[in-house]
């Protein structure tokens, strides 16, 4: 088992350094900075001597190598546009998207397994149907749409919500529940599957035919086996939380990390883009190492092999 | 068995919702409160998780304004675009301002004059203007602003780099020195921000980027980035009896379906940036009205005569006399903006000063572009090169592409075939570098209600890094322009140039696009500008 922790946190540390180095040159690709962020009337002698304070007219490997270095120290570099360190705006705004990023892979969660369990226990019945129509339905759905049309239904035509921003608790429903819905069809979709392939498997018949009930053999075989399947997909699924909650984020003017990355992007502020991007990249990374290490605990199977 | 683990689930969906439902009801109710009865104590809703210590009732309330973006800064001199600066000029004030009838009016400064050739500008300052920290303002607090403003930290430095020395001649008297003769000064003073010295010389421009302090009628409180900016009416204002709310929140919605959806439930008071369809959808609602102006921008398809430009047929004015009357405006302006545009004449925008409105838009004439084209020797038309920025304004890639098929009625085809299409950020680049195709799109805004920057950047010629267009009369009267202090006088130069860039145009002019925007019913004196920004010291909300 140790073997297995050292060697995944080892490669999680250079699959960072690897995305480093791909966020760094990628940001670079589109266009000259320092004539973006001037206002067109500056002059180019004044372009200039702004792209000497930034450092941009360094060729391009010792600006990387600088970064590289920076970072292992926690400098991130300043955000262009906000004129204070990346990091600090990046922490600023990290709360709000986990607690969204979270609440909807809850509601994913609640919703999405229990039902996914009903319908790969009662295959071919109307709670199958129900699941597999929900299932799919979640996962076509556009979450920006479903965002937009919340909003006009909720907060416009009825006013059970606002609109916008966070004026406590309330104002995490509808961009919850937006954000949820593809995540939510992902789960039902896969848990219905493994439930089925469990159910049909050779030692559920086993139990069953030694006598145990429905639920002892839900819960000690069918649940620990999905289980399994479950936790690398939803950790792969939060992460994609992560992303979507840019749109959610802008949608719903929500001060979180996502709208952050919007507006830095608009305003191709790449430091700013870099850290929110290896912000994110890191959070995928660690929960990716936490569902691999969760995984093994729970299938001995993983950890023995080579 | 899993059902009844379904309907434990279910019971607890049920409690969940019908707590989520008691809590929107609250929600609900003060949303209610702010269309009807907005002169109670400040609207804000009672569900807030912020602190917000009790408002005494007064008559004034809480002004919320949605803004577009989040605002890099309100530090004047460093605030990137409209957002940013329009929050921060409720703040800061600057020696002059601009009136609703676009005159220059008294600002921080009562008196001032300039010497003949408008490089040396006296001020004599008013008497007994307080800072939001209690501060009375003297003659050291307009150097110490200038100081700070310059530093190259500031995205509009430039600006006041312009002045080469200010000096206190006495407490209340200005000196400022200009390093060359600007005409315009004046105007631009009215965007200037004065700070107190003492912040400056203590806390520097961090401390001031931190927590603004300025003269303006409403002073800063707080702001939790990406959520809102907070500003309090200021007691001491000097003009008394203004400002007529008590708070002003300033809300960023980047989505403009969202700035819909909270103008219309009443969330925000006000919302700009909207569109042609956005504002249709407003019109219906009883508590919103929908404010439309022409913005001070201009859209064009420009000429090239100094770089790529040089021995194509675009050097002839009959050659792009005839192009100018190739293109049906109207149809563009009434299919993709619902004809909510004005037609372009030239670069001088209809708000602007010295806009001559005895030019009418050129007529829509292709027989006439086709003999206009033959006398100048091209009968059969040509092939050109016309490039489009992507991703940088509303429809303006369709526009391009109606264009293009315009000119090609009459003759003139696209060199390679089609537009080159370029994400904007790469057309900027190339267009400082003179080396965009010979046609070219683009657009200008101007901010100081004189259109000298969009014509100076425009049609600078080789000095200015995004014109690519020179002609010894235009840059004469440029240089006219600049130097003529009186503003009727110089609104004559204006027309002089308009008429002359009417004639020998090196642009196809196309639109000056209308603004849309969205306000609640109960906001009062609420007074828009040209340029997308906005004085709020006179603005009511009714009872």
């Amino acid at each position: 088992m140790k073997t297995f922790i050292l060697r995944r946190i080892v490669q999680s540390i250079l699959l960072f350094i690897g995305v480093v180095v791909i966020v760094f040159f990628l940001v670079r690709l589109s266009g000259d900075p320092a004539s973006l962020m001037m206002p067109r009337e500056a002059s180019s002698a004044q372009v200039q001597a702004f792209r000497e304070l930034m450092g941009f007219d360094r060729p391009v490997v010792v600006q990387l190598v600088d970064y590289v270095g920076a970072i292992f120290v926690g400098d991130f570099g300043e955000s262009l546009r906000f004129q204070t360190h990346s990091l600090d705006l990046v922490i600023q705004r990290v709360p709000l998207t986990f607690t969204l990023a979270t609440l909807a892979m809850g509601v994913a969660i609640v919703i999405g397994i229990p039902l996914g369990i009903l319908g790969g226990m009662n295959a071919g019945k109307f709670s199958d149907l129900l699941a597999r129509a929900l299932g799919l339905g979640g996962q076509v759905t556009p979450e920006f749409w479903l965002a937009l049309i919340l909003i006009i239904v909720f907060a416009v035509n009825l006013g059970w919500f606002p609109s916008f921003g966070i004026d406590g608790p309330i104002s995490y429903v509808l961009p919850a529940a937006a954000l949820s819905v593809g995540a939510m069809g992902r789960l039902v979709r896969l848990t219905r599957s493994t439930v089925l392939e469990v159910v049909g498997s050779d030692y559920v018949r086993t139990a069953r035919s030694k006598g145990l009930s429905g639920v002892e053999v839900a819960g000690r075989h069918i649940f620990r086996n999905t289980a399994i399947a479950l936790v690398s997909v939803i950790s792969v699924q939060y992460t994609y939380l992560l992303g979507g909650a840019v749109y959610i984020e802008s949608i719903f003017a929500l001060p979180g990390l996502g709208s952050l990355l919007d507006e830095a992007i608009r305003a191709r502020d790449f430091p700013l883009v870099q850290t929110i991007t290896l912000f994110i990249a890191g959070a995928a990374i660690a929960l990716s190492l936490l569902a691999d290490l969760l995984y093994a605990w729970l299938d001995p199977r993983i950890r023995l092999e080579n | 068995m899993a059902m009844k683990r379904l309907r434990h689930l279910t019971a607890l969906l049920a409690v969940f919702a019908m707590l989520v439902a008691a809590c929107g009801d609250g929600g609900a109710v003060s949303e209610d409160d702010t269309d009807t009865t907005a002169t109670t104590a400040a609207p804000t809703d009672d569900t807030t998780a912020t602190t917000e210590p009790a408002e005494p009732e007064e008559t004034g309330g809480e002004l919320v304004v949605a803004l577009a973006t989040e605002p890099n800064s309100i530090f004047l001199p460093n605030s990137a675009e409209r957002n940013a600066a329009n929050v921060s000029t409720q703040i800061y004030e600057g020696p002059v301002w601009i009136n609703d009838d676009n005159e220059v009016e008294a600002g921080l400064a009562t008196e001032w004059e300039a010497n003949e050739d408008a490089t040396v500008f006296t001020f004599t300052l008013r008497e007994g203007v307080k800072f939001h920290n209690g501060e009375t303002m003297d003659a050291d607090d307009w150097i110490a602003s200038w100081q700070a403003a310059s530093e190259d930290a500031n995205v509009y430095a430039y600006l006041y780099q312009k002045v080469q020395s200010v000096v206190a001649l006495d407490d209340m008297t200005v000196e400022m020195t200009l390093a060359d003769s600007d005409a315009l000064f004046g105007r631009e003073l009215s965007e200037w921000a004065i700070l107190p010295a003492s912040q400056y010389e203590t806390d520097g421009l961090a401390g001031i980027e931190a927590h603004p302090i300025g003269t303006g009628p409403f002073a800063f409180v707080s702001w939790d980035r990406g959520d809102r900016i907070v500003l309090e009416a200021f007691e001491d204002y000097w003009d008394e009896g203004l400002p007529l709310v008590d708070r002003l929140v300033f809300r960023p919605i980047p989505d403009s379906s969202t700035r819909l959806a909270a103008v219309q439930t009443g969330e925000v008071h006000i919302a700009q940036r909207f569109n042609a369809e956005e504002a249709a959808t407003l019109g219906g609602a009883p508590n919103v009205e929908v404010v439309t102006y022409p913005v001070d921008r201009v859209y064009y398809i420009a000429f090239n005569n100094l770089t790529t430009g040089i021995g194509t047929p675009l050097e002839s004015a009959d050659v792009r006399l005839a192009m100018n009357h190739a293109v049906d405006r109207r149809a563009i302006v009434d299919s993709l903006f619902d004809g909510q545009a004005a037609l372009a004449t030239g670069l001088v925008a209809t708000s602007s000063l010295g806009f001559d409105d005895s030019l009418a838009p050129y007529p829509y004439d292709p027989e006439l572009a086709v003999q206009l084209l033959a006398d100048a020797g091209y009968p059969d038309g040509f092939e050109i090169g016309f490039a489009c920025p992507t991703g940088a304004y509303t429809n303006f890639e369709e526009v391009c592409q109606a264009v293009a098929g315009y000119l090609e009625a009459v003759g003139i085809t696209l060199d390679g075939g089609e537009i080159q299409f370029m994400e904007s950020g790469q057309y900027w680049d190339l267009e400082s570098q003179k080396q965009l195709p010979p046609l070219f799109g683009d657009s200008w805004s101007s901010t100081s209600s004189e259109s000298l920057e969009r014509l100076e950047g425009a049609l600078g010629g080789e000095g200015a890094d995004y014109s690519a267009w020179t002609d010894d009369t235009i840059l004469a009267l440029l240089s006219e322009i600049k130097t003529t202090i009186d503003e009727d006088e110089r609104a004559a130069v204006y027309s002089e140039l308009h008429q002359y860039t009417y004639d020998d145009p090196p642009f196809i002019y196309l639109y000056e696009p209308f603004a849309f925007e969205g306000i609640n019913a109960a906001v009062q004196n609420y007074k828009p500008r040209a340029a997308e920004n906005y004085y709020l010291k006179e603005v009511s909300l009714a009872g």
